[in-house]
């Protein structure tokens, strides 16, 4: 399944490509659109100071983490926007006509010309933010940010793809995701212990937000009083992002048995 | 032109399910900036820049609201055309053509109307509603309002002529519409930004499209009353000239290229 992904990605890359002006500038545009919510917490903080006793460092070290996360989920799985389009003109048969996992077929359908500029942002911010947060550096927590990063590209993932996963069944689904990834994009860098409680858990066992960027932050800078769930479980949020992750995988596949062809 | 004005508020309508689903999610912005603001405020009362949490909180409702109304898409009607070739129509009426787009867009302003119903109901919900600072700031917010729509058609019609050189308005539409949604006021209130920000929106249109009648409703005109609602007019007849100039120099080079 690696080989086919790798095989249909450079065909992709080939293609998107050619256009290179609108290709530069829609990379320039998708990095403007992540990098706004952190410009919103720069004039908050610079106005306020601290938001709940974080400072910009601190804040912006969750949001390089998550920004990170979303560019890779972004590169790998940002095909899953187009499932209402794929499944309604019928785009889906041929997927299943075809010895290729369907869901493979789906994410390299096209290549995801935000993601250059995507990750080569997510890149920069999530080094320079661990430079600048206050954080005493070692192997193991080099390591633990590593994972951080990546399980925060599954749990997002595993959202929007359980998401795209109800595409077959509903067959617009795309405001769903538009509101799910307001939902990352807007409370994404915001330690989440300052907002009300209620709020926090949604964001938490509703959408997994709090394990894409908040939890390993905290952890690494410290912060394990301003956690509002037990330290193991916030430590371990890069497996519960892969669990999720596989857990939306399989969901995925299993919604396929109710795609019904729109017969074009 | 009136025709032109009814086909832009219908068009949107065509997708119905997708227009409700927007204004589903203006409220649902709406919902999460109030949480967001509350939560920066803190749970003392506190007064920043001058300004407190239900302002701050009255300001993200009626600018979220005002943004998605009169902050339209640049890439509605010229670029389909120009890349369809039937802008060689258009061609053979002048000024026809900025008329016509201008048209349009106030057409899909209509269209989004109903999002001031969403900001008035979603906004009595999470108890965001603010009056006026008084009656005087009211009326002003009203006239600054008309010219604020204005000065947002301008700034998406000249965007719209990009697409002469660009052909797909595309990847410069989205960082145009995120500088827009940031420098207008609509997701941070200006006087929240520091200095030198402050002075960069000031030297852009942008915080006359949406921004100006926002202070001037919480009663804090940008420079005063009478400045703030002058450089409003002033940036409709910068925007205006400058509409006219690119559109001379596009239809140039459409014809060079023997289009």
């Amino acid at each position: 399944m690696l080989r086919q992904y790798r095989v249909l990605l450079r065909l992709g890359i080939a293609s998107a490509t050619q256009y290179r002006l609108d290709f530069v500038l829609t990379a320039f545009g998708a990095v403007c659109y992540e990098a706004v919510s952190l410009a919103f917490v720069g004039v908050v903080v610079s106005a306020f100071g601290t938001i709940g006793g974080w400072t910009f460092t601190e804040i912006a070290f969750i949001y390089g983490i998550r920004t990170m996360g979303h560019a890779l989920h972004s590169a790998v799985t940002g095909q899953l926007w187009a499932t209402d389009h794929v499944i309604r003109d019928g785009e889906f048969d041929r997927y299943l006509l075809r010895p290729v996992d369907p869901l493979v077929q789906l994410l390299t359908r096209r290549f995801q010309v935000t993601a250059v500029g995507d990750i080569a942002f997510g890149v920069a911010v999530v080094i320079i933010t661990a430079l600048t947060a206050p954080i005493d550096w070692s192997p193991w927590k080099i390591g633990y940010l590593v994972a951080a990063v990546l399980g925060s590209a599954f749990a997002e993932s595993a959202v929007m793809l359980g998401i795209a996963g109800l595409s077959f069944r509903l067959l617009s689904v795309n405001p769903l995701l538009s509101a799910a990834d307001m939902m990352f994009v807007t409370f994404g860098p915001y330690p989440l212990s300052v907002l009300p409680r209620a709020v926090a858990w949604i964001l938490t066992l509703v959408i997994p937000l709090a394990f894409t960027a908040y939890f390993p932050a905290a952890i690494l800078l410290g912060r394990t009083d301003d956690l509002y769930v037990p330290i193991w479980l916030a430590v371990a949020s890069p497996l519960v992002g892969l669990l999720l992750w596989l857990g939306s995988i399989r969901f995925f596949h299993h919604q396929i048995r109710h795609y019904a062809s729109p017969g074009h | 032109m009136a025709a032109l004005v009814r086909i832009g508020a219908l068009t949107p309508w065509a997708y119905r399910s997708s227009a409700w689903l927007s204004l589903g999610l203006l409220g649902v912005q709406i919902g999460l900036y109030t949480v967001v603001w509350r939560a920066i405020y803190g749970s003392e009362p506190t007064v920043v820049a001058g300004v407190d949490v239900n302002t701050a909180v009255g300001y993200a409702v009626l600018g979220l609201t005002m943004a998605s109304i009169l902050h339209t898409w640049p890439g509605a009607s010229i670029e389909s055309r120009v890349r369809d070739g039937l802008i060689g129509i258009d061609l053979t009426r002048p000024l026809g053509l900025l008329g016509q787009n201008l048209a349009v867009q106030t057409g899909f302003v209509i269209a989004a109307l109903p999002g001031a119903g969403v900001g008035v109901v979603v906004g009595l919900l999470v108890g965001g509603l603010q009056p006026p600072a008084d009656i005087e700031a009211g009326i002003a917010f009203a006239v600054s309002l008309v010219l604020a729509f204005a000065v947002a058609q301008l700034i998406t019609l000249l965007m719209s002529l990009s697409s002469f050189w660009t052909l797909e308005v595309g990847g410069l539409g989205m960082t145009f519409s995120v500088v827009r949604m940031f420098l207008s006021g609509a997701v941070v209130p200006l006087w929240f930004m520091p200095g030198w920000l402050q002075g960069v929106a000031a030297v852009l249109p942008f915080q006359a499209s949406t921004y100006t009648p926002l202070a001037i409703y919480f009663g804090r005109p940008p420079g005063g009353l009478a400045v703030a609602l002058l450089i409003q007019l002033g940036w409709i007849a910068v925007l205006s000239a400058l509409c006219a100039l690119v559109w001379s120099r596009a239809r140039h080079r459409v014809v060079v290229q023997g289009g």
